[in-house]
């Protein structure tokens, strides 16, 4: 058998689940609508603002430093592990990286990245 | 020294942009000064050895050739000499400007037909294009760009075709340093099939821009749009680049394709030729007289370019450097009315013989010339075509182009009529005559259409009769 | 007791790669010296420091020719090919580098200079890469970079521009990281070289390629994939645009056509490849109609490019060699008269405001005559027309598609030049034809004497290539 059948078949049903999921309860259910009912779900408090509105651009440039420093820390884990197998050379590519990153750490901080404006 | 030909004129047309753009006069006798310097290295240089620079060897070579000599000695010294007279009696606005893009229109113009590679060849075609879109664009009247685009549109698709064909030539052939190599070059190598193609390709190029019925349509508003000394370059010698093209490039070259394409071209020319001639009795502007009259008498030298006839060749060579002197004459002398008047239209115009004789006295000269009277250029090269195409045993188109011979008589005449007599109209200024320096700008021309009309014989015999299917050369004249 | 692992490469790998690291490393110098440095010194200091980093790799990849070395176990080659492709780039990126002089924010000049090396390294690791890895790795490094640039400009096109490319742009890499996939599980290898053997499964490698080229069509921007361009150049801080508008493209364009000479099985090759020519065909006709209704002339350019590109694209049909060095040469000619053409909108730009509008250019023939005949020369260059690298460099595509048995798309390429030269002419027309209403009287900007050295280099350069026109000779020992 092909390798890529069982592919196919998973392919075939997520597609069919999906399609059902969005179509049957459209068909089967039924309709009663009330104020309670239509309003939006939020820990059954009124929503205080507009679902999908603005909010700060300053969440994501700090998401975004939080990731950068989250990859940073995440290669160092498996450098650690191995590091005497890797030996001088591991030591120094980990050490142009974090030369590197540490240019960028300063770039960030003498701009203002971290100040909440 | 050749080369110069093409140099000096665009390096001086650049350099122009360095005078100050009040110095009008120096600009525009700077300007005179190139051209007659052309005319001098023109002269010079006939038969002078070629110059060669190696430009392509992939995928084909090609090489920046160029030589002189054969017809296109001649219409080198008519366009050198024509470009000379129409800057002489320049007055324009923005003169440092338009003598600039004179004198690039020459260098290009140059280049078409001291071209000795296809691939030279095709580029000077596109070029001599920009200069005159240019002038279109900033010396339009009523700032109408129209005219430009349609300028554009036409030859643009011409010279692309052109271009095309020039790169399947190289491809098929491995070669395009060709023009003027040997009678019937090529003949044999190239197929059926390409050679169908290619000589497609020229033969749009070179029908667009002569031009010839039915891709004219771009000439009349051109010609009527142009400024004067602009279009008298242009009708003079721009538009004899399709038919040097016909006789020069594709008649030794596709010979094949030239003789199985006779009849469709006798049809075009023969319809140019009618039609050219009745639409000419009935326009009202000057410049659009003459403008149908080029497409009348341009039809005839093509009938004669695929006559494969030696004396209709022979015409169709001295005919090519007639007109140009003619119209070239025509266009300055309509130029000078129309500065004086400030009109060009037949119906508003009367009586002029009798204030400015001389002027009078100059469009004399010139339709006479242009309707093909004995003694001046035009009959000359009129009569030996007629004779060719009879001697080809093409008795029904003979007797078809002689009606609008007899037509030109009608509207050159009802032009000059309806300019110099009658009574003065009281409606038009009284202006002054023409001046010396007008004079001295007319009196070259005079001279040269008188000279080719008494004594034809050195651009008639600028080709050599060589080849079994009497194939005339007119690329490289007597010597190769 | 730990094992040692043995770095499986040494120094010849590094430096394989040493042009392309002094291009990544600069920039941490940059922004060092944008953090160091005074407000009043840092944008010149900036600016010198990338030049020279960027001067020093192009002399170090300059070293390497005719040096081929399969680096990182197949992951990166050196050699003819690379070196042409990086050195482009390089000279992109410096000319952009020239236009940076005067616009933008001082405060941001660092950070864009920064930025704006790194997607040159990533271009540059784009024409050396030779596994699915290193192209993904190179494409990915040119793109992000250029997200962040895009939305430079404080205004409102500027965003629109970022996030259209970001989300545009992600999508075409998922086709093609997808692509990839399929590829990789067709042949069970990364490496290009390894493709050219006939894969295990055909429909999957067929299937795999197409979703790969989709990818690469879209960052070459050709039709059907060029919608996003239009918006991205117009958005885009001027020296950015003209960055993407060579660089991005460079790129792009070395690892198809690494793709397409080298990673396909020769069977059924030109099979494959068929929708690309497609592809191309259908650039030159939508990218020069797409050209005719702007009026903004970064967004002109942005069409100009997907129809110029489509021409390159053309050269390569036939995958022949000689397609391939007049398909780089056409690129060089390309980056000169494109680059050209913006250093021309540079000098008319001021501090928050590019001169990139029509409007700018009218009259612009009798304000600034130079600089509008320069900008007249470029736009001629673009269309093709003489004397112009461009005009050679379409000369010699034709040739070889003509040669390769693609006569079809030399036709299609004349159609799309015609339609581009009322593009391009559009502009010429404004600058020289006389406007309605007095020009807006606009001295250039002070500091703008880079941007004139960029005019002035360009120039030179599409005027010799014309006549010289230089492709590199061994450039297709691709993969080893």
């Amino acid at each position: 058998m092909n390798p890529y059948v069982p592919v196919g078949i998973f392919l075939g049903v997520a597609a069919v689940a999906a399609t059902a999921f969005v179509l049957v309860p459209g068909l089967l259910a039924r309709r009663k609508p009330n104020p309670a009912k239509s309003e939006a779900y939020e820990c059954g408090v009124e929503p205080t603002s507009v679902v999908g509105g603005h909010f700060p651009v300053r969440f994501y440039l700090i998401a975004m430093l939080f990731v950068i420093f989250d990859v940073e820390a995440a290669s160092f884990y498996p450098w650690a592990v191995q590091m005497h197998a890797l030996r001088a050379y591991g030591l120094l590519e980990m050490a142009a990286f974090v030369v590197v990153l540490a240019i960028g750490y300063a770039y960030v901080w003498r701009k203002g990245g971290f100040q909440w404006r | 020294m050749i080369a110069a030909l093409v140099v000096l004129p665009i390096a001086a047309g650049l350099a122009l942009y360095l005078v100050p753009r009040s110095a009008e006069l120096t600009a525009k006798w700077l300007g005179v000064l190139v051209a007659f310097a052309c005319f001098v290295i023109a002269v010079l240089g006939n038969g002078q050895p070629d110059e060669s620079l190696r430009w392509l060897q992939r995928p084909f070579t090609a090489n920046l050739h160029v030589g002189l000599g054969g017809l296109g000695y001649w219409i080198v010294l008519l366009l050198a000499l024509s470009t000379c007279c129409a800057l002489v009696a320049l007055r324009i606005p923005r003169q440092r400007d338009f003598v600039a893009q004179m004198l690039l229109l020459l260098g290009a113009m140059s280049g078409v037909f001291v071209a000795r590679d296809l691939l030279v060849f095709a580029l000077f075609w596109d070029l001599m294009l920009i200069p005159v879109f240019l002038m279109l664009v900033a010396w339009a009247p009523r700032r109408n760009t129209a005219t430009a685009w349609r300028y554009l549109v036409y030859n643009l698709s011409g010279g692309l075709a052109l271009l095309l064909a020039t790169a399947a030539y190289g491809v098929v052939e491995g070669s395009t340093d060709v023009i003027g190599l040997s009678v019937g070059h090529g003949a044999t190598a190239i197929g059926a099939v390409w050679g169908t193609w290619i000589f497609a390709g020229y033969a749009f190029g070179f029908l667009v821009k002569t031009p010839v019925w039915p891709f004219h349509t771009w000439m009349p508003d051109t010609y009527a749009d142009l400024p004067p000394p602009a279009v008298a370059v242009v009708s003079a010698v721009q538009s004899k680049a399709g038919l040097y093209g016909f006789l020069v490039v594709t008649a030794p070259l596709l010979p094949d394709q030239m003789r199985a394409a006779t009849t469709l071209m006798f049809v075009l020319g023969l319809v140019g030729l009618v039609y050219g001639a009745l639409v000419a009795l009935v326009q009202d502007d000057a410049k659009r007289i003459v403008a149908y009259s080029s497409l009348s008498h341009l039809g005839l030298i093509l009938l004669a370019a695929f006559s494969g006839n030696p004396v209709a060749l022979a015409g169709a060579a001295v005919y090519i450097v007639a007109h140009g002197l003619f119209s070239a004459g025509l266009f300055i002398v309509l130029g000078q009315v129309e500065e004086r008047e400030e009109t060009r239209l037949l119906s508003r115009l009367g009586g002029l013989g009798e204030i400015e004789p001389k002027l009078a006295g100059a469009l004399h000269i010139m339709v006479l010339a242009a309707l093909g009277l004995p003694g001046l250029c035009g009959f000359a090269g009129e009569i030996l075509i007629l004779t060719g195409l009879y001697q080809a045993g093409a008795v029904w188109p003979t007797a078809i182009a002689l009606v609008p011979i007899i037509l030109a008589a009608a509207y050159m005449l009802r032009l000059f009529q309806h300019f110099m007599h009658g009574p003065p109209r009281e409606d038009i200024p009284q202006r002054p005559d023409l001046r010396p320096v007008e004079l001295l700008a007319l009196a070259p021309l005079v001279v040269a259409i008188v000279l080719l009309g008494v004594y034809p014989g050195p651009v008639a015999n600028s080709g050599v009769v060589a080849g079994p299917n009497a194939v005339v050369s007119l690329a490289i004249g007597a010597r190769r | 007791m730990p094992s040692t692992l043995t770095i499986p490469w040494g120094n010849a790998d590094w430096n394989a790669i040493l042009p392309l690291g002094v291009v990544a490393l600069t920039p941490l110098l940059v922004i060092l010296a944008d953090l160091l440095l005074p407000r009043s010194l840092r944008r010149s200091v900036v600016l010198a420091l990338a030049a020279l980093g960027l001067i020093y790799a192009g002399f170090l990849a300059a070293r390497g020719w005719g040096h081929p070395y399969s680096a990182f176990g197949g992951g990166f080659v050196t050699g003819g090919f690379t070196i042409v492709f990086q050195e482009i780039v390089i000279a992109g990126a410096l000319f952009s580098l020239l236009l940076a002089t005067h616009l933008g924010r001082d405060d941001q000049a660092g950070g864009a200079v920064a930025l704006l090396l790194w997607s040159a390294s990533g271009a540059m690791l784009m024409a050396g890469a030779a596994n699915l890895m290193t192209i993904f790795l190179g494409l990915e490094l040119l793109s992000l970079a250029l997200y962040c640039l895009c939305g430079l400009a404080a205004r409102p096109s500027a965003r629109e521009a970022a996030l259209k490319y970001l989300i545009l742009s992600s999508t075409a890499s998922g086709f093609m990281l997808y692509g990839m996939a399929l590829l990789f599980g067709a042949t069970g290898s990364v490496q290009l070289s390894a493709f050219a053997a006939p894969a295990a499964s055909p429909m999957l490698f067929t299937l795999g390629s197409g979703l790969f080229l989709i990818g690469f069509v879209f960052k070459l921007s050709l039709a059907p994939f060029h919608i996003w361009t239009p918006d991205v150049y117009e958005g885009a801080p001027l020296p950015v645009t003209a960055f993407m508008s060579v660089v991005t493209k460079a790129g792009a364009l070395a690892v198809l056509a690494r793709f397409a000479y080298a990673a396909l099985p020769q069977a059924n090759a030109q099979a494959i490849l068929v929708p690309l020519w497609i592809v191309a065909a259908l650039s030159m006709i939508v990218g020069n109609v797409g050209a005719l209704a702007q009026t903004d002339v970064k967004r002109l350019l942005a069409y100009s490019g997907t129809a110029q590109l489509g021409y390159v694209v053309a050269a390569l049909a036939g995958t022949t060699s000689l397609g391939l060095r007049y398909a780089i040469f056409y690129l060089v000619a390309y980056m000169f008269m494109n680059l050209g053409a913006f250093a021309v909108v540079a000098l008319l730009s001021r501090e928050h405001e590019e001169g990139s509008h029509l409007s700018a250019y009218a009259g612009l023939g009798y304000r600034q005559p130079v600089l509008a005949a320069l900008m007249t020369f470029f736009l001629l260059a673009l269309a093709g027309l003489p004397p112009t690298a461009g005009f050679t460099g379409k000369l010699l595509i034709l040739a070889s598609s003509v040669d390769a048995g693609y006569a079809w798309l030399a036709v299609i390429l004349i159609v799309g030049t015609a339609i581009s030269a009322y593009a391009y002419l559009k502009i010429v027309l404004a600058m020289y034809a006389r406007g309605a209403g007095a020009p807006l009287q606009r001295a250039l900007h002070p500091a703008s004497a880079l941007p004139w050295l960029g005019v002035a280099i360009c120039a030179i350069a599409t005027f010799v290539l014309t006549f010289y026109p230089l492709a590199p000779s061994d450039v297709l020992p691709l993969v080893k």
